[in-house]
């Protein structure tokens, strides 16, 4: 059955091709059959794709070890849902299911654009067929297989990296409308056509970053909800961009131009997409995240110049088409706008530099260096806070008189530091959320009411509360304690009750659990639990750490160790997280909202 | 024209100015890889802060599951370097193939690890042989 996968994909890869140069013919001399023709041949490879996929998805649930891929990534006792979510753990199933989502893409939107996402198509099918195969067979089957990873075994596992790739793959189809709208004789103004491609892409790359960083974030040894690894970069740079194009889209929409920037924001959106996959697939750099060496590193690179050198020839050869509609009137809100997407720019050219930089100066010196996180922070929280400024003040000055708009700074800034707030980083962005929120309230009640605006709101409020979520990690605190049962721990404002181990067997494994009594003054805000399992056969435990999440702070508990009576804790407060997942929930209904219905947009 | 003059020579003077700084930033936050035979072979400042890279013997691992210090050796094949951590050891620390550690070499010869890296986290790849 599996060489019928193998199959599938030669000839959706011959069709593709058949498509591709059949349109093209066509566009020079009409010939309606060989256009016809040249429809079904991108129809047939986008179903035989689907094909490809259903037969893989099919060896992984029915445990077909004939393949290498299945046997890489399940075993006969993984659960059904972790034998689904197998098909995007590995390279050549992760890669087929872009495709598959490209596939889908293509059934839905017309043939003008498959030209594109054919093109896009035949780069992955010909990675699947001659470089790294999904349906790669051994020469003995073997009686099980290796398994998923367990720390892969997550629900992180089945929610986070498809949903990435899905954004990936939207993202192809404003790209696609960009290019065809270059090679048309009349200006088609793709812009609004992407703009729901544009959002659900958005969504879809926004909820995959946070639902990483979520994973991330209770994962011991996995640096917390961000840690600017080059793989965490390479997602936040397309999302960067397209954050960027959103904004650029609005000016556009209302006549201030940005026609040109529009064209270089999708394009570089979506090459920016495979550079992630290049950056994470090539082992090019060093990453906590790092796949396995893979020798799909120069094929990807050359799919990313040979997009890139299209979009540029066709950008300088229609570059007329920029200075149409643009009237360049620049408003205030257009202002803001440009600011914003003029930061997100900056911001993402900063990051691109440090994850390329370890390259380019091994390339260059011969030596191999690592940008810290410090990197990233220092070059960039100054343009964050322009961000957050631009997003925030935006509504008070285009409601208020400058006067009021003055008066209400100084006065958040006054009242908070009154408050207590010290540490100036706080300051600042705690005045720009309190701002931000305060002007979105105005915003709402002056301004007109519509669905769009609604959207917009939610979305830059969910933003806003993920930065005031992000501002509490200045406010960390880290302990390491060694208790003795009956011992009172005193951190910060919270007081922990230990009362000693608790060991207890479950099924094959050995756990030892301690919960600590969480108080805050005189009120009890519950028990926090952790544990380390043993397991047979295996020399080092697994930690399984605790977290009591509350809007004030979250607290991390890790049971590190013990010996006779003395156990050795980590305790971790770590203020105002809850904050961003909170905040990010209200981003995702903005954007549905948004997405509602598009013809408001 | 004038105008547009002004303009180009203040955007190129943001450019080199933001470059400048981008530059500073980056003297003050790159840590160094070294090899474990660079580090061997001595001549590294002590106290410099260093990222090392290497595979890990998996025998050499003295952990203690009632303790938070680990030690290990990692390897490149023909030289040896012992760390030691005493933090909680990352999730399947042991099934670890290629580590990164950071942190100094201490006078004994030994590497105080302050930040652990399992290259094993590889989430979609598995080893060779399938792990």
């Amino acid at each position: 059955m599996t060489w019928l996968g193998t199959v599938s994909l030669w000839i959706s890869f011959l069709s593709a091709l058949y498509a591709i140069l059949g349109a093209a013919y066509c566009h020079r001399a009409k010939n309606d059959w060989l256009l016809q023709s040249a429809k079904m041949a991108s129809l047939g490879s986008a179903l035989l794709v689907l094909l490809a996929s259903g037969i893989l998805w099919h060896a992984l649930l029915s445990g077909n070890f004939w393949l290498s891929y299945v046997v890489d990534y399940t075993q006969r006792d993984l659960a059904w849902y972790y034998k689904l979510t197998a098909f995007w753990a590995g390279q050549a199933g992760s890669l087929l299911f872009w495709l598959l989502i490209l596939s889908l893409i293509s059934l839905r939107v017309s043939f003008g654009l498959h030209q594109v996402l054919n093109s896009i198509r035949a780069c992955f099918l010909f990675l699947l067929i001659w470089i790294i195969p999904p349906f790669s067979q051994l020469s003995v089957p073997l009686p099980d297989g290796f398994g998923l990873h367990s720390m892969l075994q997550n629900i992180g596992m089945i929610i986070h990296p498809p949903l990435i790739l899905l954004g990936y793959a939207l993202f192809s189809v404003p790209f696609a409308l960009a290019i065809v709208s270059m090679t048309q004789t009349v200006n088609i103004g793709w812009e609004h056509l992407a703009r729901p491609w544009l959002l659900g892409a958005w969504l879809a790359l926004t909820a995959g970053i946070i639902t990483g960083g979520q994973w991330a974030y209770t994962e011991l040894g996995w640096g917390g909800y961000w840690a600017w690894d080059p793989v965490e970069n390479a997602s936040l740079l397309p999302w960067l961009t397209a954050t960027a194009l959103l904004h650029t889209c609005v000016i556009e929409r209302h006549g201030s131009g940005m026609k040109g920037w529009n064209y270089l924001l999708v394009c570089t959106t979506f090459l920016l997409t495979v550079f992630s996959t290049f950056i994470t697939r090539s082992g090019i750099v060093d990453s906590v995240h790092a796949f396995g060496q893979s020798p799909i590193g120069p094929y990807l690179l050359a799919m990313i110049l040979l997009f890139m050198g299209y979009s540029i020839y066709l950008g300088i050869h229609r570059q007329k088409v920029f200075t149409i509609d643009g009237t360049n009137v620049t408003t205030t809100r257009a202002a803001f706008l440009k600011t914003s997407a003029l930061v997100l720019c900056a911001i993402s050219l900063v990051v691109f530099f440090g994850t390329i930089m370890p390259v380019l100066f091994q390339v260059v010196t011969g030596r191999t260096i690592s940008i810290q996180e410090s990197f990233y922070n220092t070059a960039t929280i100054p343009l964050w806070f322009v961000l957050l400024a631009s997003m925030s003040l935006f509504p008070l000055v285009s409601k208020l008189s400058g006067r009021s708009t003055l008066v209400a700074i100084v006065g958040v800034v006054i009242a908070l530091r009154l408050a207590g707030v010290e540490h100036y980083i706080a300051l600042l962005a705690f005045s720009l959320v309190t701002l931000g929120v305060f002007g979105i309230i105005i915003d709402y009640r002056v301004g007109t009411r519509n669905r769009n605006r609604c959207g917009a709101h939610l979305v830059h409020l969910g933003i806003i509360l993920i930065a005031l979520g992000i501002t509490g990690s200045v406010y960390n605190q880290e302990a390491l304690v060694f208790v003795q049962p009956g011992d009172f721990i005193e951190i910060e404002q919270y007081q922990f009750e230990f009362t000693g181990l608790n060991p207890y067997r479950s099924g094959m494994h050995t756990h030892v659990g301690t919960s600590l009594h969480v108080l805050q003054g005189n009120s009890s805000l519950g028990r926090i639990s952790a544990e380390k399992i043993f397991h047979p056969n295996y020399p080092q435990p697994t930690s399984r750490i605790g977290i009591l999440s509350r809007l004030r702070a979250d607290i991390h508990l890790t049971l590190t160790g013990w010996e006779q009576d003395i156990t050795y804790l980590q305790i971790n407060v770590k203020p105002l997280v809850a904050w961003i997942w909170l905040g990010s929930y209200i981003l995702y209904l903005g954007i549905i909202i948004l997405l509602w219905k598009p013809s408001l947009l | 024209m004038k105008t547009q003059n002004k303009l180009i020579m203040i955007s190129c003077a943001g450019m080199l100015l933001c470059t400048t700084l981008l530059f500073y930033v980056l003297q003050t936050t790159t840590t160094y890889y070294y090899t474990i035979d660079e580090v061997m072979a001595g001549g590294i400042k002590r106290q410099q802060e260093m990222r090392v890279k290497g595979h890990l013997d998996p025998t050499s691992i003295a952990f203690d599951p009632m303790g938070p210090t680990l030690t290990f050796t990692l390897t490149d094949g023909a030289n040896q370097l012992t760390a030691i951590y005493d933090r909680p050891a990352p999730e399947h620390f042991m099934h670890a193939d290629e580590v990164i550690i950071e942190g100094i070499l201490l006078p004994a010869g030994y590497f105080e690890v302050r930040k652990l890296m399992l290259q094993c986290a590889s989430r979609y790849e598995s080893q060779e042989g399938g792990t």
